[in-house]
């Protein structure tokens, strides 16, 4: 039996055991503040995944994506104002604005098996939907990034100025409804659903590894490549990204639910125009295409947000716009990719002497030399 | 052309036959009336100057520009207004002018995306690749000479291999009809003549069409030969007839024709 | 028939206004393919700008001018505005070309900057970063040659930018202890420009009440177009412009300076997202946020019209002015009162501003359907290469 302790499954089953041991440490440890900082933040983290299957792995730059989030949000807000309501009641902001009756889309969503499905199935439907319609006329590139806002705007003004509907800028809060039994905003209650968050996090990134793994993921990559040539092999490519793009809108709308009841309120500021490009940024500061580190950046950029706007909330916008302007210029896989490129690395060989080379340093550094190399030492074997 | 191939032409219906096909470009006739036909397990080059409408003529077979007027039959069948991953999947390949391989992945993982089978995107995501798919991209590495860099990024191959990696996807996606876009430029004179001889031996059980720039290579492939120019059919038949061609010569020599380059 | 006119002219003065902030983007986005997400805080800066020329003007020797300082503020503001913009070029995009994604990422980086900064910037904010910024370009003239010959010589770079950035922010907050250096120029509320009298009124004409404040942007638009035009297709600057658009790597070899085009261009488009600030403050205050207003109206005008066409832009902007003033001010009810209630109730529903742009921005989605290319595509084949 190979030692399971030593070298490569241990440095696989770290990053797993280390999670495994933060999700049962950290809610016992951290304050209740903290920890439910730490579960808004892994929510995000939902959403990022989702666009790093698209963007990082497809091509597509989605700027829209907080329509699906608050989507999500909404679904699930709509329920818990109803749910802790008795027979007959409305609630309570139907009243400022002289509403008598439910309007009729909120009746499913007194249904929790409704709202479940509704969390995902509806944003996933919405993205599809507004998907084929791009994708089928080959819009593609930085015009798909400004229908995809233009998309985002209209929903926002929507939600935005529809009070009687939806309560408007205001919002929907969740905070003081009862989920089984429960008030959403007690200590135990959001201890629950951290754990919750850490579950379906861990899922979304099971499953966009697998998505991106197999034969699927490569043709996902060929179409953010070299799409045309992929469609001359016979591939329609339409399908493929509008079915990634119903995917990465699934998770957003799991993401845009989790962060609801974290939060306690949804409201249209979840379809604001730059929070929607402040997730991108999230992916390319943790390295896009490498999936964890969507999820590391939506963390750490929103734990250092959160800490900044505590002390100096001036310098944030500093910070991230310099963000942006970094990743673009300096850092274009992110710290994953960074990291795995060999980057510290490259740092401390700075500080050492030049390595020492075979033959010319060109000739090294020719993957073709090395393939060659690599099957003569295999011949001599 | 010999005898044996005219009587075969004659003979057997066409696979793939443009009739007075044109593509107008907002007035700019790229094509102009082309027409064409190719047998089944024909091989055919065609030649033509700068702006003579070649690519365009593959665009239009493959689905990527729709004809002005004219008509696209592949055995029989019209493929105008048909998408192009369809006409991929009735059978016609194509090879791009500059190599287009999937630059992020490896040379198998090209050749596995490409390989004959269903394309979509569940059979991917649920289906494993059979043991002939398997076999086929194995063999095909052998054919093209790249089993040393199965592993290799194609981003990182050589501009030649680059070339055979993309021969190797069309083999792969087993199409009846071959569109062979430049397939030796930037090649060196031994791999120009191993793909001759590859395109050589495919033809039979393909029908391939190959354009071409370099006129030696052509005369190898010891096939007929069509001339385009200005968008249409200036004349057929064998290398050495062309090239005699008094017309021929007048649009490759002729001062006529400088001023028709195309951006 | 007086609706008629009351709707055309205040579509009309809508849409000029989007004309003006997408003129400047149509140039960058269509000339270049720049993506430049700052255009809108290009405007803002124009708008500050009149801001400060309006000061300037408002007590002290020029104070008889005041009633055309508007006139000098629109030169100033394609001044500033360009100026910026030249430097967005210089330092960010130029190194971004052929990376549409990339760029429109960086350039929302440079938005959110420039909003920070006309909100924090005070005398001592505006010592500090000049400080650092010269430390940065100066300290490695002043450091030995042999350090930057070293194999941590890149980490020296960043090195020497961190601490002149380290040493502007202690600089800033230092004199941040005086309470005169400490007062921020704008802040982050809005700020009011007061029009010159003559631009207050309105032009009588019976039923038809036009303010002079929307003739003088309608007249502004058409001599910012009429100038665009005759720069692109008359001047010789304008004609390398469009070789370059068309073809770049031939226009090089004829002698073009591409870089100096590059620069050119960007610093008109830029200039002219300047222009377009001096006009919105004529139509309410402003504030650090009103790039976020405009940015993605300017980017689906240029879309509808399809770009690198200026007529394009123009139709696109106007229409979309006329008909979002048609649907949001709900006019149809009075053209048909006696619409079914049906009818009614939707017209109604959507008679907001907010509300006519989810109409108008759903019906561009379903238009560009039908046409992917705009309502002016592009010919040829120049768009397939």
């Amino acid at each position: 039996m190979p030692d399971l302790f030593s070298g490569r499954s241990l440095r696989r089953a770290l990053p797993w055991l280390l999670i495994v041991i933060a999700a049962l440490v950290l809610p016992v440890v951290l304050p209740p503040f903290r920890l439910n900082l730490l579960g808004r933040f892994l929510s995000l983290g939902i959403v990022a995944l989702g666009i790093d299957l698209i963007w990082g792995f497809t091509g597509l730059l989605s700027l829209g994506q907080g329509i699906f989030f608050a989507l999500g949000g909404y679904a699930l807000g709509m329920h818990l104002q109803l749910s802790s309501l008795a027979p007959g009641e409305l609630p309570e902001f139907f009243g400022l604005y002289g509403v008598k009756a439910l309007p009729a889309f909120w009746q499913p969503f007194t249904s929790p098996l409704f709202t479940l499905l509704c969390i995902w199935v509806l944003p996933a439907l919405v993205a599809g939907v507004l998907g084929y319609l791009v994708f089928r006329n080959r819009i593609k590139g930085v015009y798909f990034s400004i229908l995809t806002q233009a998309a985002l705007l209209v929903f926002f003004n929507f939600f935005n100025g529809q009070q009687k509907l939806i309560n408007g800028t205001n919002g929907l809060k969740t905070d003081t409804a009862r989920l089984l039994g429960e008030l959403v905003g007690s200590d135990a209650m959001q201890r629950n659903l951290f754990w919750l968050t850490v579950l379906l996090a861990v899922g979304s990134y099971l499953l966009c590894r697998w998505l991106t793994r197999g034969r699927f993921g490569d043709a996902l990559i060929a179409i953010r490549d070299d799409e045309p040539r992929l469609r001359f092999t016979g591939y329609n490519t339409t399908v493929y990204k509008t079915l990634v793009f119903a995917v990465a809108g699934a998770m957003a709308g799991v993401s845009g639910a989790l962060y609801t009841v974290q939060s306690g309120i949804v409201s249209p500021q979840y379809m604001a125009v730059p929070f929607s490009i402040e997730m991108v940024i999230w992916v390319a500061v943790g390295g896009r295409g490498t999936l964890i580190g969507a999820v590391l950046g939506a963390v750490l950029i929103n734990y250092a947000k959160s800490l900044v706007s505590e002390a100096l909330p001036e310098t944030w916008l500093f910070i991230q716009g310099g963000l942006f302007l970094l990743v673009v210029t300096a850092l274009p896989d992110g710290l994953v990719g960074w990291w795995r490129s060999g980057g510290p690395g490259r740092i401390s060989a700075m500080f050492s002497a030049p390595p020492a080379v075979a033959t010319y340093p060109d000739l090294e550094l020719d993957p073709a030399v090395q393939a060659e190399r690599a099957k003569l030492e295999g011949g001599a074997q | 052309m010999n005898t044996h191939h005219a009587t075969t032409h004659a003979a057997a219906a066409p696979l793939l036959e443009l009739r007075g096909v044109s593509v107008s470009f907002d007035g700019f006739w790229a094509l102009n009336d082309l027409n064409l036909r190719l047998v089944p397990g024909e091989l055919r080059a065609v030649i033509g100057p700068n702006g003579a409408g070649k690519t365009t003529f593959l665009d239009v077979i493959t689905g990527k520009v729709r004809p002005t007027k004219g008509e696209v039959l592949f055995r029989g069948r019209s493929l105008v207004g048909i998408a192009e991953h369809r006409i991929a999947r009735l059978g016609i390949g194509r090879k791009f002018q500059t190599p287009r391989v999937i630059q992020n992945l490896t040379v198998r993982r090209n050749l596995e995306l490409a390989v004959k089978g269903s394309h979509d995107p569940l059979t991917l995501l649920f289906g494993r690749l059979s043991h002939p798919q398997r076999q086929r991209v194995q063999e095909l590495l052998a054919v093209v000479g790249l089993e040393a860099h199965v592993a290799q990024q194609a981003g990182s191959l050589s501009h030649g291999q680059k070339q055979w990696l993309e021969i190797a996807m069309l083999l792969a996606q087993d199409p009846e009809l071959l569109l062979v876009d430049e397939p030796v430029a930037g090649l060196s004179d031994e791999e120009t003549e191993l793909t001759g001889k590859l395109l050589r031996s495919l033809a039979g059980d393909h029908t391939v069409l190959v354009i071409e720039h370099d006129m030696e290579f052509i005369r190898e492939l010891h096939a007929p030969v069509t001339v385009l120019h200005e968008g249409h059919v200036l004349c057929e038949g064998s290398m050495d007839a062309v090239q005699s061609d008094p017309r021929v010569i007048e649009v490759y020599l002729g001062t006529e024709t400088e001023g028709e380059f195309q951006p | 028939m007086d609706l008629l006119y009351d709707t055309l002219f205040n579509g009309l003065a809508i849409g000029s206004v989007l004309v003006l902030a997408a003129l400047g983007l149509a140039v960058v986005f269509g000339l270049m393919g720049v993506i430049n997400m700052a255009h809108g805080e290009l405007m803002m800066l124009g708008a500050y700008t009149t801001f400060v020329v309006q000061n300037l003007f408002k007590d002290g020797p020029l104070e008889a001018l005041f009633p055309i300082y508007i006139l000098i503020a629109i030169p100033v503001a394609f001044v500033v505005s360009g100026l910026a913009g030249l430097l967005l070029e210089k330092t960010v995009i130029r190194r971004l070309y052929g990376r549409p994604l990339e760029t429109l990422l960086a350039t929302w980086g440079v938005s959110l900057i420039l909003q920070q900064f006309v909100r924090s910037v005070s005398s001592a904010f505006a010592i500090g970063l000049v400080v650092a910024v010269a430390l940065g370009l100066l300290l490695p003239r002043f450091t030995p040659a042999v350090l930057w010959q070293r194999r941590w010589s890149p980490l020296l770079g960043i090195g020497t930018w961190v601490g002149s950035g380290l040493v502007g922010v202690a600089l800033a907050s230092a004199l941040g202890e005086v309470r005169a250096l400490d007062q921020p120029w704008f802040s982050a509320r809005n700020i009011d420009v007061t029009a010159p009298q003559w631009l207050r009124g309105a032009v009588d004409l019976g039923a038809l009440n036009m303010p002079t404040a929307r003739l003088f942007i309608i007249a502004l638009t058409a001599v910012a177009l009429a100038g665009v035009i005759w720069f692109l297709q008359k001047s010789v600057w304008g004609m390398r412009i469009r070789a370059v658009t068309q073809n770049r790597s031939m226009s090089d070899c004829l002698g073009i300076p591409t870089e100096t085009v590059d620069a050119l261009t960007f610093l008109v488009g830029s200039g002219l997202a300047g222009v377009a600030g001096v006009a919105v403050t004529l139509l309410g205050s402003v504030g650090p946020n009103l790039g976020g207003n405009y940015i993605v109206d300017c980017f689906m005008v240029v879309v509808l019209g399809g770009v690198g066409k200026l007529v394009g832009t123009v139709v696109a902007a106007l229409g979309i002015g006329v008909l979002s003033y048609i649907v949001g001010s709900g006019s149809l009810l009075l053209v048909w009162p006696a619409m079914p209630p049906a009818l009614n109730e939707l017209v109604t529903f959507f008679a907001t501003t907010s509300m006519a742009k989810v109409l108008v921005f759903a019906l561009i989605v379903v238009f560009l359907q039908f046409r992917p290319a705009g309502l002016f595509p592009q010919k040829g084949r120049l768009v397939e290469a």
